[in-house]
Order: structure tokens, then C-alpha cells, then sequence
């Protein structure tokens, strides 16, 4: 993953590490079958790096990265999945823990992120909005006081992503 | 489709299509059609994406698990034909977080029996099997007819396995979704689990994991509730147990209360929580939105959840309610909204006390009487504020949806805050911020009046809404003035602030900084009615020092100054900027740029006494603090520009006119019709009309393309038409484009105004009128005269035109005399001055 030319410096590499380790260790912590909770991460590193309870307001800079972390973290995972299970041919990952929860496609995950990709391209706010809701596991509340925007603008935007990233997804992503 | 080209144009399109009724909609899609085909079928497309189920998209990671990533995961082995002790393992029917489950035979002969048999999954860790064994301790001391029984407890070579009731059924929201069941139904059915998680809690058991797939519901036997697997054993009794009982992740996210979520402790509450999800899910569909302690909102989860469906799934969702979605919102707008409310709230302590009160709230609802939920809950009564107005609140539903739930946001915010200030800046911060954007959308004009009438009328029962809350009163007091100041209805907006200030008087009593601020907003809504007179000793009182803190103090000094530059006061005014800028001097964590501003304000009032050199000095010592935008900063040059050629050091002035013009962007508005304007009458006096009349050429055009300047005239001198109607010797076009720049500006420093009585005295000579232009140069004179700052030249212009005035009225040995005196002076200064030419001297 890039850092988009954001400068790597101190408390930024120090933030990135912590997130990165917290995930990894979510996934660790559960065993054979670990459940990745990518909002409880966000959390959980807010807490640890704030010493306080979450409290997003104007915390733009927190949500941002660890949205791309946890972008980063869940693709690359879904990557890995995808590679071991490719040997049966297999498309489709079982990587809930739960009877009730169905599987996560992993094909779905990875084209939704390239998909990102190209809306970045476009449109930085949403791609970065996807990211926050998406992959971080964000509401709109929270994404809109760390924004400093109203709800309903991010609901807004979100459902234009949507359909944005639903066509690409339609027309087999890039 | 690919959503590849022109993204820009369909997103816009897009924004506005949804924002569309659906009549409308399919009307400006049409024209749509006619216009761009290709471009209409693409957003066809997008909007039947935008109704369409999007998948992953729409479902979220939350839980997203699977093998770790330090390897595969084992291959599930499948047990069926194993046996466990008397039972034989016939089918696996699921897996969760403790183990794999199996349906299982009883197959001693004895007698036929089916089981559910939980077998602990091959490699567990301690952890696991020590969760293991407390389940089935607990299980075993449980029996309630809701409750999956534990029957038995064995093992299947090294796994521990847990025996219990096979309950063939499907989870609850699934039945209730199957059956079309009502929300009566529903409601019953959430009556029969809360029973049995209440009876759990008289054990002293607590679930920690409610969610749908671990409610069932057979036929037979009515719900039954699964899986106490990460149930804890607590004791209230013993602290230093409970202190230890501390959530491990074995929840679901999306069920989880804040406090597991954060791995604090867990109580009774936690599941208290779990049911308020579950209860969300089997009303609206879907779970509640994560809510975190620091993050309630306060406002009713099931309204959220009901705004954030599209309206396609909205309406399935009622239609398996048998219900149409409107008749759904309806319903879930009372007692349902705030009994889930309640139970969702992210602090413990502030949800039901137990799960009975909770059932027995449930019940009351089913049997029409008052809820307990809407007891004393701040919350509900704002809403049934709003309510209450509800013809309004249908009118403008989005804004006013916004602006109901922004009030709540900052109450409960300001709950936790303990401090006004907080609460109050809270409050400002949303209001000014959805108030600008509908400014900005333009959508003001629309909403605004309604949002207006809501208050308006709302305010008279705001005392009796809040009888218990007189503070919540007086703040809303202040909203409703906040309101009608920004959209301009500054008597009612008046008459607001005055009745905030009242109460926070009655509460706080005189002196305290609470009540300060609310004078400030009233003197503040007063100025910009024009009650000058009034606004004076009101902000006068609140800055004195040790009235406001620092920041506050300079807030309400700076607009002290604002009354006394309106009413011309302006020693005052300047004394005022000045005790302004020493205190943001000595604000802690100031901003350079803070000191920039400052020296900027003090700059104007300057300005406006006629010290024009200490102006723009002052403004120089601005100018590398500023940190604004382009456009700003080019007005701070044009002001020194201004200043300079008034003092009459023209080459100066003609370096920081040019400064100005070399800011990026300055050219695009009225700034670069004023900067062009300032250079045309600065070449006219140097003598070269047709410079001056090119660059006056270029800034009418400016001027016209952005009507905005208008406003800005009061800073920015002359409007162009007058300075080049002045050019062109037409009096009447002069008098035309001073009258045409709107609004007569209030305050004018004595250069401007000398400028323009000069130039009318020159028309006039132009026409011919010497005694008419006369008196006017003498004015100059006399208000140039009293400016020590002026290079002499600009002393001796208005003589040197009186004197030409004086030799047109026949006064040849006066004029002689004073041209004598005068022309030197200016020839000096400004060798092509036009004046020289007038008085043949030049």
C-alpha cells in the first residue's frame, strides 16, 4: 500500500504499525477460526493511542489511515485465502466462524477494491468514505464528525460510491 | 455498464436525480433522454444499481474471519457415525464459536431420542475448552421452557462435548420474516425471549452474545434460546469477582454493547443491549448501528436505521410486516423508537435496569399504556418538540430532521461535557454549519422560513417542555436566536436571544460568564438590526476584563469596535482593536497569523481616521502573518495600495497596486476591478489619460461580471463606472456610479471622502460651474489640511484647483497668487498632474 505521499514521520509509522498489529493479532487471537472485527480494531487502537474512548470529532487524520490500514489488512488476508484456496479451484472462501454468517466471496472483496481503486481516481472523498465505512467498519455518524460533515452528505456520497463500485463490480471490475 | 467516462457529470447528475420525488424524477430523466441518450442510460443504470442488493458492499466485514493468516485453516472433519457416549452423531447442523454442532440419535434401545451435540473443534486452544466447561456448568443449573436444555455432557475421543435439546426451528427474525408476522407478533415473540434471558439473570448468568442465530423458533415449543457459551458466572455479592469478569471477544459485533466492544466489564446490561439489537433487527430489519459511549448521539437508532435504508429495501422491509414503509416509519416513531432507544444506550448504567423493565415496557406498549422509556428521557422530549410541529417538520423533513438531531447530538454531548461553553459551542457549531450549508446550497431560501416557523412556534412550550431542564430551555432560547439571525429575521431573532438571556440571568445569575455570552449574541443581533445605541453598553459591560475569559473577552472587544466604527466613534473604536490585539497577544497557543488579523482590524480603523501612513505600516507588519486565502490577501494589498496613494507617495502605492495584481487569482472579481480602478485614477493624476482610461476599461468589465463587489465598496474606494465616468468629464455619470454601487457605505475615512468632493469640484469646473465647485475645494482643504500624514502635494491640490476656480469666476489676482504657491508643490511631486495643465502651469 502507498501512504499517499502523506509524510511518514513519527506518531503517522507509529499509528500504522499499531493498527497493523492489532489486526494481525485479532486474527491470531482467535484460533483456528479467527473473526476479524475491523471496527473493534479501529477502536481498540484509538483507545490505546488516545488513552480515551473513542471520540472521532476532527480525527480525520486517525480515521483516514486507519481505514487504509485496515484496507490494507483485510485485502491482503483476502488475497492469502484466495492463493490457498485457488488450488481447489475454489472461489469462494468460507471465512465466517459462524453457521449464521454465510462466507465472504473473496473474489467479491478483491474486486470491490480495485474497483476503489478506479474511484479514487475519480473522486478521492469517496474512495476515502469507502474506506471508513467500508473496510474500517465506520458509521456515517462517526466518518461525518471526523469529516466535519453532516450525515447526510456521507450517506449521500456512500450511495454514490456504491453505485459506482456496483457497476464496476458489474462489468467485471478493471 | 462502466461508470468510466464523464464520472463528474453523472455523479452530479446523480445528486441530483435521488434528491428527486419519484414524479419528478422520471420527468427530468426524460428530458434527459432527449438531451444526452448515452449519458441518461448511464444514470439509469446507476439508480437501478442504487435500488439493486449490493452484496458484500451492503452486508460490511463486520466478523469477516476464517483461517488465520499464519496458515490454513484444519479441513473440517466431519463426525457424523461417530458416537458420544449413548448418541450417535447422525448430521452436522452448524458451527459456532465453542464447537461444531450435530444432530444426534439416542441409540441405547432404550428409548428414541434426538439431541443437538456440540463437539469442542479439534485444537482448541485452554481457552476454549476452559469456556467449554463453564458452559456446561452453567447450562446445567438452567431450566425455563426458552431455554435450550443441556442434557448431557461427554466426549468423542479427546473432545469434550456438551449434549443438549435439539431445537428444530429457524432463528427468530427469519420466522417472523417467513410468516409476514406484524410487529404485535413480533413484539410477543421478543416478550418470550426477554423472559428467558431474564430468568438467566436470576441465576446469575449472563448470555453475553444474543443475536438472531442464537433465538429460535420452533413450532412447538415457541422461541428457545441457544449457546450460553460465553456466558460468565458473575456474583454482585463479590466485587473482586466481578471485576475480573471482563468481556473476551467471543461476541458478534454487530449485537456487541459498546462496553464489549471496549472490553470492559460486563453486566446484566450488556445483554440488556443485546435484546435492544435484537429488537432493533425484528422491527427495522437490520442491527443498530455500532454505538460507542463517547458517541451517543441520543438520537432514536430505530429513526437512523429507518433513514438509512434505500427506499426499495425500505419498502420490503415493511411489506414483510405487512405493513407499506410509510405506515412502518409511523409506527416506529413512538414508544417502540424510544423503548429501543433506551435499551441501546452506550452507557450501562442509563439502560434498563434489567431485562424485566425492558419486557415490562414491551408490555405496556402491547397493552397502550405509557411507556417508561419516555419517563425522563431528554431525548423523547425533544422529539416530541419537534412532533408537535410536525405539519413543519413534514415540509422541510431533511433540514429539520438535521437540525432536531443536531440539538440532540449536542445535549447529550454537552451531558457528558459538564461545561456551557462545550455544550453551547456544541450547538453553535452544527447550526452555523447546516445553516451555511443551505447558504451555500442555496436551498436557504426554501428551508429557512420553515426551519424559522418551527421555531417560532415551538418557542412559546419550550419552558413547559423543559419544566425539569430550565438550562436545556434557555439553550434552545439561544438556538432559536442563532436561527433567525443567520437567515436575517433579526427581530424575532432579537427577541430569542433576549429571552435566553433572561433565563440564563434567573439560573445564573449576573456576573457569570454564561450570562456574558448571552448579552454578547443579543448585542450581536442588535448591531445587525441597527440598534446601535443598545448594543453599545450591553458589550461595553461584558469586556470589561474579568468578566470573559481571554479569547471571549477579545471576541466581544472586536465587536464593541464594529459599534463604534459604525457610529464614528473611532478613537473608541481604535482603543477597542488595540486591548483586541493585546489579548490575543497573550492567548496561549496562539497562531502567528492570529497577530495578523488583529493588526489587519486595527489597520482599518486607522485607515478610517485618516492616519494613513500608521495604516499601512500597520499593514506591512500584517501582511507575512496572514495566512488566508488569495483573494483576501489581495484586498489586504489593495487597502495599502489605497492608503499609500492617498498619502499621495504614488510610486509606493503603484508597487503595492501591482503586489496586489500579482496574487494569483486576485484578477478573477471584484478585487481586480478595484485594483485596475486604483491604477486608472492613480495614472489620471499622473497625467496620462489614455493609460488610465485602458485600465478602467478592464476593470468595468471585471466589475460587471461579478456582482458581488458591490458589497465590498465601503473598503475599496470609488466604483469603477464613477471613476470612469470622472475620466470622461460626465458629472452625471460620476453622480450615477457612486449611487450605483447600492448601499451608501456607512463609514469613510476623510480621504475618500475628500477624493470624491474633489472630483466633483472638477466636473464641475468642467461644466463650467466655478462657484458651485468653489466651496467644495475649500472642503477639501480644510480635510486635507487636518491630515499631517499628506505629502505636501496633496495639501496643495485642492488650492491649486480652487485657484482655477478662483481665476474662472474673473478672480485673477487670488488665483494667480495660489497657483503661484500650489503648482510648484504638485509640479514637484507629480510633474504631468492634470491640475498643472487647468491652472496653465503645466
Amino acid at each position: 500500500m502507498t501512504i499517499d505521499g502523506a509524510p511518514l514521520h513519527g506518531s503517522f509509522a507509529e499509528l500504522y504499525e499499531e493498527l497493523r498489529r492489532l489486526a494481525h493479532a485479532q486474527l491470531r487471537r482467535g484460533g483456528s477460526r479467527p473473526t476479524l472485527s475491523t471496527t473493534a480494531v479501529v477502536h481498540e487502537a484509538y483507545v490505546k493511542l488516545a488513552g480515551a474512548g473513542p471520540r472521532w470529532d476532527g480525527d480525520e487524520h486517525f480515521l483516514s489511515l486507519a481505514a487504509r490500514v485496515m484496507r490494507q489488512v483485510v485485502v491482503d488476508y483476502a488475497r492469502t485465502q484466495g492463493r490457498e484456496k485457488r488450488g481447489g479451484d475454489l472461489h469462494r472462501v468460507d471465512l465466517s466462524d459462524d453457521s449464521g454468517a454465510g462466507e465472504v466471496p473473496v473474489e467479491e472483496l478483491l474486486a470491490i477494491d480495485r474497483g476503489l481503486e478506479r474511484l479514487g481516481r475519480e473522486d478521492a472523498r469517496l474512495e476515502q468514505i469507502v474506506m471508513m465505512r467500508f473496510f474500517a467498519g465506520l458509521t456515517n455518524g462517526e466518518i461525518a464528525s471526523a469529516l466535519g460533515l453532516s450525515e447526510r452528505s456521507i450517506e449521500r456520497d456512500w450511495r454514490k460510491a456504491r453505485v459506482f463500485l456496483l457497476a464496476t463490480l458489474g462489468g467485471k471490475g478493471s | 455498464m462502466t461508470a468510466q467516462p464523464a464520472w463528474s457529470q453523472l455523479s452530479r447528475l446523480f445528486d441530483e436525480v435521488i434528491a428527486l420525488a419519484p414524479p419528478d424524477r422520471e420527468r427530468r430523466l426524460a428530458q434527459l433522454r432527449l438531451d444526452d441518450a448515452d449519458l441518461a442510460a448511464q444514470l439509469e443504470g446507476l439508480l437501478a444499481l442504487d435500488a439493486a442488493p449490493g452484496g458484500l458492499l451492503d452486508r460490511g466485514l463486520e466478523g469477516l474471519g476464517g483461517a488465520a493468516s499464519a496458515g490454513p485453516a484444519a479441513p473440517e472433519e466431519d463426525l457424523s457415525g461417530q458416537p458420544v457416549g449413548p448418541y450417535r452423531l447422525t448430521r452436522r447442523i452448524g458451527r459456532g464459536g465453542m464447537g461444531t454442532v450435530y444432530a444426534a440419535e439416542r441409540e441405547d434401545g432404550r428409548f428414541q431420542q434426538r439431541v443437538a451435540v456440540k463437539v469442542l473443534a479439534s485444537g482448541g486452544s485452554p481457552e476454549l475448552l476452559r469456556r467449554f466447561d463453564r458452559e456446561r456448568s452453567i447450562l446445567a443449573t438452567l431450566e425455563h421452557a426458552h431455554i435450550a436444555r443441556l442434557l448431557d455432557a461427554g466426549s468423542l475421543g479427546e473432545r469434550p462435548c456438551l449434549v443438549m435439546e435439539l431445537v428444530e426451528g429457524v432463528d427468530i427474525v427469519t420466522h417472523c420474516d417467513e410468516r409476514r408476522a406484524g410487529l404485535r407478533e413480533r413484539l410477543r415473540l421478543f416478550g418470550e425471549v426477554c423472559a428467558a434471558v431474564a430468568f438467566a439473570h436470576q441465576h446469575l448468568i449472563v448470555h453475553r452474545d444474543l443475536k438472531p442465530s442464537n433465538v429460535l423458533v420452533s413450532g412447538e415449543h415457541g422461541v428457545k434460546l441457544l449457546d450460553f457459551g460465553v456466558a460468565g458466572l458473575f456474583d454482585p455479592e463479590s466485587p473482586a469477582a466481578a471485576a475480573t469478569t471482563v468481556a473476551r471477544r467471543a461476541f458478534t459485533p454487530a449485537y456487541a454493547a459498546p462496553e464489549q466492544l471496549l472490553g470492559q466489564r460486563v453486566t446484566t446490561a450488556t445483554d440488556v443491549y443485546a435484546l435492544g439489537a435484537l429488537l432493533h433487527e425484528l422491527l427495522v430489519g437490520v442491527p443498530p448501528a455500532p454505538r460507542l459511549a463517547s458517541g451517543d448521539d441520543g438520537r432514536s437508532p430505530l429513526a437512523a436505521a429507518l433513514a438509512a435504508v434505500p427506499a426499495p429495501a425500505l419498502e420490503a422491509t415493511a411489506a414483510a410486516r405487512g405493513l407499506s414503509a410509510r405506515q412502518l416509519a409511523h409506527a416506529l416513531r413512538g414508544d417502540l423508537a424510544a423503548i429501543v432507544a433506551v435499551a441501546l444506550r452506550p452507557q450501562p448504567e442509563r439502560r434498563y435496569r434489567s431485562v424485566q423493565e425492558l419486557a415490562d415496557d414491551v408490555g405496556r406498549h402491547l397493552a397502550a399504556k405509557p411507556v417508561a422509556a419516555r419517563g425522563d428521557d431528554r431525548a423523547y422530549r425533544l422529539r416530541s418538540f419537534a412532533r408537535r410541529h410536525r405539519a413543519a417538520l413534514a415540509a422541510s423533513a431533511l433540514a429539520v430532521a438535521a437540525l432536531v438531531a443536531g440539538m440532540l447530538l449536542a445535549l447529550t454531548q454537552a451531558r457528558e461535557a459538564r461545561s456551557e461553553a462545550l455544550r453551547a459551542r456544541a450547538l453553535r457549531r452544527f447550526l452555523t454549519n447546516e445553516l451555511k450549508r443551505e447558504v451555500v446550497d442555496g436551498s436557504l431560501e426554501a428551508g429557512g422560513p420553515r426551519l424559522g416557523a418551527i421555531f417560532a412556534r415551538g418557542l412559546p412550550n419550550v419552558d413547559e417542555d423543559f419544566a425539569g431542564e430550565p438550562e436545556v430551555a434557555a439553550e434552545i432560547w439561544s438556538i432559536a436566536g442563532e436561527t433567525f439571525r443567520m437567515m436575517l429575521d433579526e427581530p424575532r431573532a432579537i427577541a430569542a436571544f433576549r429571552g435566553a438571556l433572561e433565563r440564563r440571568r434567573a439560573l445564573y445569575g449576573d456576573g457569570d460568564a454564561r450570562v456574558a455570552l448571552a448579552s454578547g449574541d443579543l448585542a450581536t443581533a442588535l448591531i445587525q438590526h441597527g440598534d446601535l445605541a443598545e448594543a453599545q453598553p450591553m458589550l461595553e459591560a461584558i469586556s470589561r476584563p474579568g468578566v470573559l475569559p481571554g479569547e471571549q473577552r477579545r471576541d466581544m472587544l472586536l465587536m464593541l469596535s464594529r459599534v463604534h466604527v459604525l457610529r464614528s466613534n473611532l478613537g473608541a473604536a481604535e482603543r477597542a482593536r488595540r486591548e483586541a490585539l493585546a489579548l490575543t497577544l497573550a492567548l496561549p497557543g496562539r497562531r502567528p497569523e492570529e497577530r495578523g488579523e488583529g493588526l489587519d482590524r486595527l489597520a482599518s480603523v486607522l485607515y478610517l481616521q485618516g492616519r494613513m501612513r500608521a495604516s499601512e505600516r500597520t499593514l506591512g507588519e500584517a501582511l507575512p502573518l496572514l495566512r488566508v486565502e488569495p483573494h483576501r490577501l489581495a484586498v489586504v494589498w489593495l487597502r495599502r495600495a489605497y492608503a499609500l496613494h492617498h498619502v499621495g507617495d504614488l510610486a509606493a502605492a503603484a508597487e503595492a497596486y501591482a503586489a496586489a495584481r500579482r496574487i494569483d487569482g486576485a484578477r478573477a472579481n471584484w478585487v481586480g476591478a478595484r485594483i485596475d480602478c486604483g491604477v486608472g485614477v492613480l495614472l489620471a493624476e499622473r497625467g496620462d489619460a489614455g493609460a488610465a482610461r485602458d485600465a478602467l476599461a478592464e476593470a468595468g468589465a471585471l466589475e460587471v461580471s461579478d456582482q458581488q463587489g458591490s458589497l465590498e465598496y465601503r473598503e475599496a474606494g470609488l466604483p469603477c463606472a464613477a471613476v470612469a465616468a470622472w475620466l470622461a468629464g460626465d458629472l452625471d455619470g460620476f453622480r450615477a456610479g457612486l449611487a450605483g454601487s447600492g448601499k451608501e457605505p456607512a463609514p469613510r475615512s476623510p480621504q475618500d471622502t475628500s477624493l470624491r468632493e474633489m472630483f466633483v469640484a472638477e466636473l464641475l469646473l468642467a461644466k463650467d460651474q466655478p462657484a458651485a465647485a468653489l466651496p467644495l475645494c475649500q472642503a477639501v482643504m480644510r480635510a486635507r489640511d487636518a491630515s499631517p500624514e499628506l505629502l505636501p502635494w496633496r495639501r496643495a491640490e485642492p488650492r491649486l484647483l480652487r485657484a482655477v476656480a478662483l481665476r474662472r469666476l474673473g478672480r485673477e489676482a487670488e488665483a494667480g497668487a495660489a497657483i503661484g504657491r500650489a503648482a510648484p508643490v504638485v509640479a514637484a511631486a507629480v510633474p504631468g498632474h492634470r491640475f498643472l495643465r487647468l491652472a496653465g502651469a503645466g
